[in-house]
C-alpha cells in the first residue's frame, strides 16, 4: 500500500543526482500573496503543486541536479509564466509571482482545437459621424459595461444565427454550444477600432491568445447621426493567419456584426460589386468563379440552377464582375444592413460547424 | 506474500502508473503546446521570418477558410493535415463607401503571416500555398522549433517521448535527464523512510540508444539560404544548426561540434576562407569536415592555400540531389573509418597507418573534383581570352593540384597494399576500397 502512495509521489520528488540540490519554489501575486494549487513544472515536467496552510504558494523540490533548469508555473485565472534557475549549492529558493489572466471565459469551454473560440476585445475609440474623424470614448473603460455589450452582441448575434439562416437546411441543434467566448479586458490596454481597416490590438495579446479563431473588436455606436450611406458604421475582417483573425464590429448594429461574422467564421464572401475582394470560396461557396459553377453547384446541392446570377450590374459604378451568386436578396452578405444567409450561404454556415468538432 | 512478491508487484504497478501518467499529461491543457510560424511579406513573395515552439492552446484549423492553404507534412511527405488560411493581403470591409467618405480602408499590402498550428508529433514540414494556382509559396520546418523548446523542457512529455532534449543543460550534465528516456524502459525502485511515514522514490530510467542524427551546421549569410537549407536537411533526417557569419560559425562549434558544415564563401566581414582557417586552427575543431558552397567561382589563388582543409565543394545553385549526397559522402566516410579502423586494427596495422590513408584518400577526391572545376574553367573561351595573367594562375593551381594527386595516389596505393596484405595474411576481409 505505501509503495503505491509512493508510486503516485513519484511525479513530485524525483532524485536525479546523488549531488542534488533542494529548490524552494514560493508562487505568490503582484501583491505578495502566497498562492497555493499553482502546478510548478521542472523542465517541462509536471513536478508537484504549491501548498495550502502554513507554507501557502511554496512547493519543495528535492534532488535536482546542478544545472540549468526551467520553472513554468500554471495557475488557473493567472498568466503561466516561466523562468530559468541554474542550481547551485544544497538549497536554493526561487521566487515566482503570477500576474492575474485578462481572459475571461464567459461560457463552459470545449477544447479550443475543436470548438469556433471568439474573444472580444473592447475599443478605446469609436467614430464621430458629424466631424468625419476618429474619436476616444470612455463606455469600454468601464469592465462590467463591456461585458454588458459583449453578452447583448452574443445573444443577438451568435446564439441567433438560426433566425437569420435558411430554415430548410437547419442549423445543428447543439449549434450554440459549438462556440467558446471570453473577453479579454485589460484596462490600461484597450483596442482601437479605428486603427486600420480591422482595428488594432496591443501585441501582447497574441502571446496571451493563442487559439482564437476570431478576435472581435468591439466599439460602440458611431456618434452623431446615420444620415447617409458615408456615415453607417463599419465593420471589418482580416486576417493576420491562423489565430490571428481580427474582426471589427458595432455593438449597436446587429446585422452589420452577423455579416462579418460570415466572413470571420464562416468562410463567406462578399456578394455586392465593388470595393472587397472575391474569390470562389469551396467547399459549399456563396460566391463562383464561373456560371457553371454555379449552375453545377446548385444542382448538386438541391437548388434550382436558374437562379444562378452574375454580381453588380452595367449600371452599378464597377459594373459587371465575374462571379456569380446564388442566394436570394435580401441577402446579407450583399447587403451588410439588413437581411439573411440564403441557401447557400446556410450550407456553408451547416459545413463550417459540421467540421468544427474535428473535421467530418 | 513474501517481500520479493511485494517488490514485483510494487514494480509492476509503478511501471503502469507512470506509464498512465505520461499518456494523460500529453492531454492536460497544461501541456497543449503550439508552433507558431511567422512568415514575412515582400516583393509578392514570403518567407520564414521566426518559428517557436510553446505552451498554448491552438485555434480550430478545420474551420478556417481562404485562399491560402497550410499543409502539415510527416517525414517521408505524407500530408498530416491541411487547412486553408485568409490571405493577410485582403481586408473585407464593409459596407463597401461612397467614394471620397472616410473608409476604413481597404485592402493593405506588405502583411506579415503568422500561422499558429497545434504541436502535432508527426508534423515535421509546414507548407503554405496559393490554392487558386497551387503554387507554393513558403516552406517551414518545424523539427527545429521543436528541438529548441525540448532543450528548454527535456521532461515534457511530448519531449520525452520523442526522444529529444538533448540541448538542455539538465541533460548535458546529468545522465539521469539525458533525452532518451523511454517511459516503457522505466524501472522503479521504492525505499520506505519508516521513521517519518512517507516514501521516497527513486527513479532509474533506462536510456535506449537511439540512431542520433548527424548535425549539420550551415552558415551563410543570406537567410533565406540557411532557411532553405536547414529546412531540405532536416526534412532528409538530419538536424541542421544555422549561423549567420563567420563569427557566429566559430561561437557555434566550441559549443557544440556538427558533424559537417557547410560553409558559404561569399560573407561578410568574416569570409568563409577565413572562417575554415580559424576552424582548422583550433585542435578542437579541427577535424569537422566543412563542405565549401559559394556562387563565386573558385579563384585558382585559394585552390592553392586552401585545398588541403576542405572536405568538398559544391557551386551554387546545386540540387537538393547534389547537397545530400556531398553531406550523405562526408558523413559515410567518417562512418567508414570507425568501422573499417577496427578492422584493421585487428590485421595489425597502426591507426596512424590507416588514418594517413583515409586522409590522403580524401585529399585526392576533393583535388580531383577541384582540378575538374579548375579546368571546366580554364577551359572556358572567356577566362582563356580575356585574363591571361588570371590564366597563368589557373595553370599554376591546375599543376600543383596534379601533382599533388598523383604524389597521393602513390602513396595511397602503397599503403592499400600493406593494409590489403594485413588482413590476407591475418584471414580478416580488407577494408573496400
Amino acid at each position: 500500500m505505501l509503495v503505491v502512495v509512493g508510486c503516485l509521489l513519484s511525479s513530485v520528488t524525483a532524485v536525479y543526482a546523488a549531488d542534488a540540490s533542494r529548490v524552494t519554489v514560493s508562487v505568490t501575486d503582484k501583491a505578495g500573496i502566497p498562492i497555493s494549487g499553482a502546478k510548478v513544472f521542472l523542465d517541462g515536467g509536471l513536478a508537484g503543486q504549491t501548498v495550502s496552510g502554513d507554507s501557502a504558494g511554496i512547493l519543495v523540490l528535492t534532488g535536482v541536479s546542478p544545472v540549468t533548469h526551467s520553472i513554468r508555473v500554471t495557475c488557473q485565472n493567472y498568466r503561466e509564466t516561466s523562468k530559468k534557475i541554474t542550481v547551485s549549492g544544497d538549497e536554493q529558493n526561487v521566487s515566482v509571482t503570477l500576474d492575474r489572466t485578462y481572459l475571461q471565459a464567459l461560457t463552459p469551454n470545449a477544447n479550443a482545437g475543436q470548438a469556433i473560440n471568439v474573444v472580444f476585445y473592447p475599443s478605446s475609440t469609436s467614430f464621430d459621424c458629424s466631424s468625419n474623424t476618429k474619436v476616444s470614448n470612455s463606455r469600454y473603460k468601464n469592465e462590467s459595461i463591456f461585458r454588458d455589450d459583449v453578452l447583448n452582441v452574443i445573444n443577438h448575434t451568435y446564439l441567433s444565427l438560426d433566425k437569420v439562416t435558411d430554415a430548410s437546411n437547419p442549423l445543428p441543434e447543439n449549434y450554440r454550444s459549438r462556440f467558446n467566448f471570453y473577453y479579454y479586458y485589460n484596462p490600461l490596454a484597450l483596442g482601437d477600432a479605428f486603427d486600420g481597416c480591422s482595428g488594432s490590438v496591443p501585441a501582447s495579446y497574441w502571446n496571451d491568445v493563442t487559439f482564437a479563431d476570431v478576435t472581435v473588436v468591439l466599439y460602440p455606436t458611431y456618434y452623431g447621426k446615420y444620415t447617409n450611406a458615408a456615415c453607417q458604421p463599419i465593420g471589418c475582417f482580416q486576417s493576420g493567419g491562423t489565430g490571428r483573425g481580427l474582426m471589427k464590429a458595432p455593438a449597436d448594429r446587429t446585422s452589420l456584426f452577423i455579416h462579418e461574422t460570415g466572413h470571420a467564421i464562416f468562410g463567406l464572401v462578399d456578394t455586392y460589386s465593388g470595393d472587397t475582394w472575391h474569390y470562389q470560396n469551396d467547399p459549399y461557396p456563396n460566391l463562383w468563379s464561373s456560371l457553371s459553377s454555379c449552375q453545377s453547384d446548385a444542382t448538386k446541392n438541391g437548388r434550382d440552377p436558374s437562379k444562378c446570377r452574375q454580381i453588380g450590374d452595367s449600371t452599378s459604378a464597377s459594373g459587371s464582375e465575374n462571379y456569380w451568386r446564388w442566394d436570394p436578396d435580401p441577402d446579407i452578405m450583399a447587403v451588410t444592413y439588413y437581411g439573411e444567409f440564403g441557401t447557400a450561404s446556410t450550407q456553408r454556415i451547416d459545413y463550417v460547424f459540421s467540421e468544427s468538432g474535428g473535421g467530418s | 506474500m513474501n517481500g520479493k512478491t511485494i517488490l514485483i508487484i510494487a514494480i509492476a504497478a509503478c511501471m503502469l502508473c507512470v506509464s498512465c501518467t505520461a499518456a494523460a499529461q500529453s492531454d492536460d491543457p497544461d501541456y497543449q503546446k503550439i508552433i507558431e510560424i511567422t512568415l514575412g511579406y515582400e516583393g509578392s513573395a514570403y518567407h520564414v521570418v521566426s518559428e517557436e515552439m510553446l505552451y498554448g492552446a491552438a485555434p480550430n484549423l478545420y474551420i478556417s477558410s481562404g485562399s491560402l492553404k497550410g499543409v502539415i507534412l510527416d517525414r517521408s511527405g505524407g500530408e498530416v493535415r491541411s487547412f486553408y488560411l485568409q490571405d493577410p493581403n485582403v481586408a473585407f470591409s464593409d459596407p463597401p463607401r461612397p467614394a471620397g467618405s472616410v473608409a476604413a480602408t481597404g485592402t493593405v499590402t506588405g502583411s506579415s503571416l503568422t500561422v499558429t498550428l497545434p504541436y502535432l508529433e508527426a508534423g515535421k514540414i509546414f507548407q503554405l500555398y496559393d490554392r487558386q494556382t497551387g503554387a507554393l509559396l513558403a516552406t517551414a520546418d518545424l523539427t527545429s522549433p521543436v528541438t529548441t523548446f525540448c532543450a528548454d523542457y527535456p521532461a515534457d512529455p511530448d519531449c520525452l517521448l520523442l526522444g529529444s532534449g538533448s540541448a538542455s543543460g539538465a541533460a548535458a550534465a546529468e545522465p539521469a535527464a539525458a533525452p532518451i528516456w523511454m517511459y516503457a524502459a522505466t524501472l522503479l525502485i521504492a525505499a520506505v523512510v519508516a521513521a517519518s511515514g512517507a516514501a521516497t522514490v527513486l527513479i532509474i530510467r533506462t536510456k535506449k540508444a537511439q540512431p542520433a542524427k548527424p548535425v549539420v551546421l550551415v552558415v551563410d549569410d543570406d537567410p533565406s539560404i540557411t532557411d532553405l537549407l536547414r529546412t531540405l536537411l532536416n526534412y532528409k533526417g538530419y538536424t541542421a544548426l544555422t549561423a549567420g557569419g563567420g563569427q557566429e560559425c566559430l561561437d557555434s562549434i566550441r559549443k557544440q561540434i556538427p558533424d559537417v558544415i557547410l560553409l558559404d564563401i561569399m560573407m561578410a566581414p568574416m569570409d568563409g576562407w577565413t572562417t575554415l582557417q580559424r576552424i582548422r586552427a583550433d585542435p578542437k575543431t579541427k577535424s569537422i569536415p566543412v563542405l565549401m558552397i559559394t556562387a563565386k567561382p573558385l579563384a585558382p589563388e585559394d585552390v592553392l592555400q586552401y585545398h588541403v582543409c576542405i572536405d568538398d565543394y559544391i557551386v551554387k545553385p546545386f540540387s537538393n540531389d547534389e547537397l545530400f549526397t556531398a553531406v550523405a559522402h562526408i558523413l559515410e566516410r567518417k562512418k567508414r573509418i570507425v568501422e573499417d579502423l577496427a578492422r584493421v586494427k585487428k590485421a595489425g596495422i597502426t591507426q596512424e597507418t590507416y588514418c594517413e590513408l583515409q586522409k590522403l584518400s580524401k585529399r585526392v577526391d576533393v583535388d580531383n573534383k577541384l582540378l575538374r572545376l579548375l579546368q571546366q574553367r580554364y577551359e572556358s573561351p572567356v577566362v582563356a581570352s580575356t585574363t591571361l595573367p588570371e590564366g597563368g594562375k589557373f595553370r599554376a593551381a591546375v599543376d600543383c593540384l596534379v601533382t599533388s594527386t598523383h604524389t597521393s595516389e602513390a602513396r595511397l596505393e602503397d599503403l592499400r597494399r600493406q593494409i590489403n596484405a594485413a588482413c590476407l595474411a591475418k584471414g580478416c576481409p580488407a577494408p573496400d576500397w
